[in-house]
């Protein structure tokens, strides 16, 4: 490396170099020290061999009165937005913004088509929400969960109310004067079409559900080439949709609310398998879970728990089941207590 | 008004020793040494001593790659005053010559960029963070290669276009006083400045591509 000398460094500078030279400089700059050595040299080449002099007092001036802030723009220049655009090509310059402009707006009105077309409201690991929406009827959505509904004409005249869901949710819905519908879709073909009020929508990978509270909803299925179904339920019901059947099942629930418990921050578990309780903290908390042993994943569990802190619930679990749950970051782990 | 080519080294002898490279930048070898005191109390008067220094050098520097003084005084002052405002100085791990020769370099190479391709980065230069993106070997010398061939490129022009090039760029004087002063119209002056920004194009094309990763790299 000995062979780059200050006066190789200094010819290289002015252009007079060969291309093995150049390689050489190139292959010398990988060390840092000599980086460090290749900068001080260019500055010395340009004080010594300068292109031109720059008026260093007037240069100070100008940087003086931008600190100070005394004159905003120091030069022709607006130095705020681009310090570095001349009025150069002004002609080209021109014809060329306007164009980059109505083509950036367009790109962005498609890039962003979901974000102008509909409102979106979005909960992350652990956080509920609840929203008003602007016909003042109340979500509450879970952790993880999508809602979305159209800017445009939720509230035109005659139009219907359509929300799309992923995730969880509880729905509150007022019931308007021109008794306008309130639809909630989920991505599975499955709608629910509101004609009053109450009712809690499970919209996940796991399961796709609606139970309801009070008053009255339709839901309409359409199953991949199928005719559609429809089926009206009455408070109290649950639904469940098989996908593997392409069929709505339907069970009674005495304890309907326990289904909405969760925005208390409260999980009910009746007779609930392990797995699902590990897809729930998944689903709702955004961790792994990974389940040691298939003897474990029957085991079932009953009862109300706080679910404020995921591991609290964690190590109650741990305890009623008498069980090893590990929490690594994101992971969580079931497993039998004697391995 | 400018021949940076072929000039006679000033002191040979000294010159052909190598370069001893970890101990020539040691703290107490480095002239920025002294200013650390500085910096902590009196950040401000600290800047200007560092901008008086390396004002004339950076500026030339610049100017080299856009040929325009009044483009090269912006530049090297938004460099200073990015690292006045953003407390750069607390920050670089780097010396400080090296980064405001880097800062220059990358917003000379943005400007001519913009200028010759009509296609910046993509990215706003104050949002690249300089301090963490320290060039490769190989990007320094692409930027070395650059403004090397703008040089021979303005060089090769010819005489009467190189004229009216390094009048209205270099010198920033109105195409009507151009004309003036050359006698001829400025629909000749358009003619000329046009002639020579396409035959610079032309030069600086084949070195997009290889610099234009320093581009990609950002996003």
């Amino acid at each position: 490396m000995n062979q780059v000398t200050k006066a190789l460094l200094l010819d290289y500078h002015a252009g007079r170099v060969t291309s093995l030279q150049r390689k050489l400089i190139e292959d010398w700059l990988q060390d840092a020290h000599n980086r460090s050595t290749y900068y001080e040299t260019l500055i010395e080449w340009e004080t010594t061999h300068p292109q031109y002099v720059a008026d260093e007092t007037a240069g100070l001036d100008r940087f003086r009165r931008r600190l100070t802030g005394t004159q905003p723009t120091t030069s022709a220049v607006p130095q705020d937005e681009d310090p570095l655009v001349k009025p150069f090509f002004t002609r080209s310059w021109a014809s060329w913004l306007a164009a980059a402009s109505m083509s950036v707006v367009l790109l962005t009105s498609w890039l962003f088509r979901t974000s102008i077309l509909y409102k979106t409201y979005t909960t992350h690991s652990g956080q509920i929400q609840t929203l008003v929406l602007p016909d003042s009827s109340r979500v509450v959505l879970n952790a993880n969960s999508v809602l979305r509904l159209s800017r445009f004409g939720w509230l035109s005249l005659g139009a219907q109310r359509d929300v799309f869901l992923t995730g969880e949710a509880e729905f509150n819905v007022t019931h308007l004067r021109d008794h306008r519908r309130f639809v909630v879709h989920t991505d599975r073909q499955l709608d629910i079409e509101v004609i009053g009020t109450k009712f809690v929508v499970l919209s996940r990978q796991r399961a796709t559900r609606v139970v309801l509270i009070r008053g009255k909803v339709k839901l309409h299925y359409q199953p991949v080439q199928q005719a559609s179904k429809t089926l009206t339920m009455t408070p109290g019901q649950k639904v469940t949709l098989n996908e593997r059947k392409q069929a709505l099942e339907l069970t009674t629930s005495t304890r309907p609310n326990d289904f909405s418990v969760w925005k208390n921050r409260q999980y009910v578990f009746d007779d609930t398998p392990l797995t699902e309780i590990g897809q729930m903290i998944q689903d709702d908390f955004g961790l792994k879970v990974e389940i040691k042993e298939s003897s474990l994943a029957v085991r079932q569990v009953s009862g109300t728990y706080n679910v404020a802190n995921v591991d609290e619930l964690l190590s109650a679990l741990e305890e009623l089941l008498s069980i090893r749950v590990t929490r690594q970051r994101d992971r969580v782990t079931f497993s039998q207590h004697n391995n | 008004m400018h021949e940076p080519l072929f000039q006679p080294l000033d002191n040979p002898v000294s010159l052909i020793r190598p370069l001893r490279p970890a101990e020539s930048t040691g703290l107490e070898n480095n002239p920025e040494w002294q200013l650390q005191r500085v910096w902590e109390t009196n950040p401000r008067e600290a800047c200007e001593a560092l901008f008086r220094k390396y004002y004339v050098a950076l500026c030339s520097h610049a100017s080299r790659f856009v040929y325009s003084k009044e483009v090269a005084e912006d530049i090297v002052s938004e460099v200073f005053y990015q690292f006045y405002k953003e407390k750069l100085y607390k920050t670089i791990k780097s010396s400080y010559k090296a980064y405001l020769m880097q800062a220059v370099r990358y917003r000379a190479y943005d400007y001519i960029r913009w200028e010759l391709s009509k296609s910046r980065r993509g990215t706003d230069v104050d949002l690249v963070n300089l301090i963490d993106h320290e060039p490769s070997p190989s990007e320094i010398v692409q930027y070395d290669e650059l403004y090397q061939s703008i040089e021979l490129a303005i060089n090769q022009l010819p005489p009467q276009t190189k004229r009216v090039f390094l009048l209205s760029r270099f010198e920033g004087r109105k195409y009507q006083e151009i004309a003036g002063e050359l006698a001829i119209s400025v629909k000749t002056v358009e003619t000329h400045m046009s002639k020579a920004l396409s035959l610079l194009r032309q030069a600086v094309r084949p070195l997009w591509t290889g610099v234009l990763l320093l581009g990609l790299v950002q996003f």
